[in-house]
């Protein structure tokens, strides 16, 4: 019998709320805005919910339900067999990632009034150096969370964000994606918006720089999250647990923020 | 250094593992059957939309659908009519201080190896308590059985004959003390029901149903490697999809331990 010591602590520590729990998921429900693609390429369905029985002739002492969604609907995370550049490899899939890897720390980005500015902004490598001069390095297995304030956008078509052109979201420029890989090692990118590349993340150099790079070095990927604005820019532990779904290339997940709170 | 820091250092460095509670969902995982006349609850399925295909040439991704008790999965409150008129009583509106709680595990995987129909008592669990000490207040029960071991053949993981379900849990008395006498969190099971196969021919059917949800208290079922868990002194994280009045949900559930 162990009684661990540190363990303990953090129990108590929940229960006397020094550290909090934030909760950074957006509800999944039918009215969820979901990822679009052009009509010629497969599409990820919407979450839609169908009841079992509510306390009634379909079950007297029971309410449960159906229901049916994507690997990528509501807040999810990707897995780096999501891309191409991630197929290859080893535990590429939320079946078989590191289940260690599950609670990371969370440095916070706030490029929020930059977004309300230009939907279109790209957290560049200037930002990543700015917000260290701050907050210190980014630490390596670090979550890079960019927070937009993008999830306050309640009405789904300002949340997705379309014109003619496309959709307008923000997310990271490559150099950026390419900076936290190669230079700060991350455990992955997480976003507020539908995507963790922006919405005209195809015109960049690779096309969708996030997705194509982040995967293909191993690392994870975020979308739809919410309550950012609550976090430390540092300090925060992100408790992301996908579904175990045999060879899943992502999962919607419950994502929660551990805080300590100031005293 | 303060404890969230520590946690995530000792997290980075393995002197705080995480194992893994969760069985693989899957279109082989078994799933739950209720008497045709009432409304039954989806396996696991899945649908492709692309795999680096002409459907998406440089992504994979998949849609699915199941219900929200396949799989590893959380009960909720509302799950039961006995809690239907709690507040916060579905997965979306429970505080989420609730999914991060300490666990204790009883081991009768020896008994349940003799007998499934083997029934949890109050007595097992003060027994329990005199090797291990009290359970504390708001901590999860894990009930071990080694059943998970059994997921691999779906027949003897249902193990259901004509008279029903085969399968052990807990008394109505064990589950009133567990609520009144040491104010758990929720109980947790390996097996698919956390009530004993054969409990819906009880006085009162389905206890741990019947009376957990009617305290406000959470379940947990399918449950695996809780053989790798100590007695005491884990802490269990089990936080459930946020669908809008959702009645359970499948999740990941880990532990965290501390190598002492």
């Amino acid at each position: 019998m162990t009684s661990g010591s540190l363990l303990q602590a953090l129990a108590q520590a929940l229960q006397t709320r020094t550290i909090r729990v934030i909760d950074l998921t957006r509800t999944l429900s039918p009215d969820f805005p979901t990822i679009s693609l052009p009509p010629e390429l497969g599409q990820a369905w919407p979450f839609r919910i169908e009841e079992i029985s509510h306390y009634d002739e379909r079950g007297p002492g029971q309410y449960w339900n159906n229901f049916s969604c994507s690997e990528h609907t509501g807040t999810h995370l990707d897995a780096p067999a999501h891309w191409i550049s991630g197929r290859h490899l080893p535990h590429n899939t939320v079946d078989t990632l590191d289940v260690q890897q599950l609670l990371a720390p969370a440095c916070v980005i706030d490029c929020s009034a930059a977004a309300a500015k230009d939907p279109d902004y790209l957290l560049s490598v200037e930002d990543i150096l700015a917000f260290e001069s701050k907050h210190g390095r980014i630490p390596a297995g670090a979550w890079l969370l960019m927070r937009t304030d993008w999830s306050k956008r309640s009405d789904a078509v300002a949340y997705q964000n379309f014109d003619e052109t496309g959709q307008h979201t923000p997310g990271p420029g490559t150099d950026a994606v390419r900076f936290l890989v190669e230079e700060r090692d991350v455990l992955g990118f997480g976003s507020e918006v539908i995507g963790t590349d922006a919405g005209q993340g195809y015109h960049l150099k690779p096309p969708y720089p996030c997705h194509s790079l982040m995967h293909g070095a191993g690392k994870l990927g975020l979308q739809c999250l919410t309550n950012l604005d609550l976090l430390p820019p540092t300090g925060a532990l992100i408790l992301t647990p996908p579904l175990k779904i045999l060879k899943g290339s992502g999962s919607p997940l419950r994502v929660l923020a551990l805080v300590e709170t100031q005293r | 250094m303060n404890t969230l820091h520590e946690l995530t250092e000792s997290i980075r460095s393995r002197t705080i593992r995480v194992i893994d509670l969760t069985q693989t969902l899957s279109e082989d995982f078994p799933s739950l059957q209720l008497p045709p006349e009432f409304g039954q609850v989806q396996g696991f399925k899945r649908d492709r939309i692309s795999k680096y295909d002409e459907a998406g040439p440089d992504w994979y991704w998949n849609n699915f659908s199941c219900g929200e008790h396949t799989g590893t999965h959380f009960d909720a409150p509302a799950h039961w009519i006995t809690g239907r008129e709690h507040p916060a009583n579905t997965v979306d509106t429970i505080a989420v201080e609730n999914f991060l709680t300490p666990a204790v595990v009883v081991d009768a995987s020896a008994q349940v190896a003799g007998d499934s129909d083997w029934l949890l008592t109050r007595a097992f669990l003060e027994d329990w308590e005199a090797r291990h000490g009290r359970i504390p207040a708001r901590a999860w029960v894990l009930f071990r059985t080694d059943w998970s071991k059994r997921v691999n053949d779906a027949a003897r993981f249902l193990n259901t004959r004509e008279d029903g379900a085969h399968t052990p849990g807990p008394t109505q008395e064990a589950i009133e003390w567990l609520i009144r006498e040491r104010d758990v969190h929720g109980f947790g099971v390996e097996t698919i029901n956390t009530d004993a196969g054969q409990s819906f021919r009880w006085p009162l059917a389905y206890p741990c149903h019947t009376l957990m949800h009617g305290a406000g208290k959470y379940g947990l079922q399918c449950l695996t490697n809780l053989d790798l868990l100590p007695a005491t002194g884990a802490v269990i994280f089990s936080a459930p999809l946020k669908i809008l009045e959702g009645s359970g949900s499948p999740l990941r559930v880990l532990a965290l331990t501390e190598l002492s």
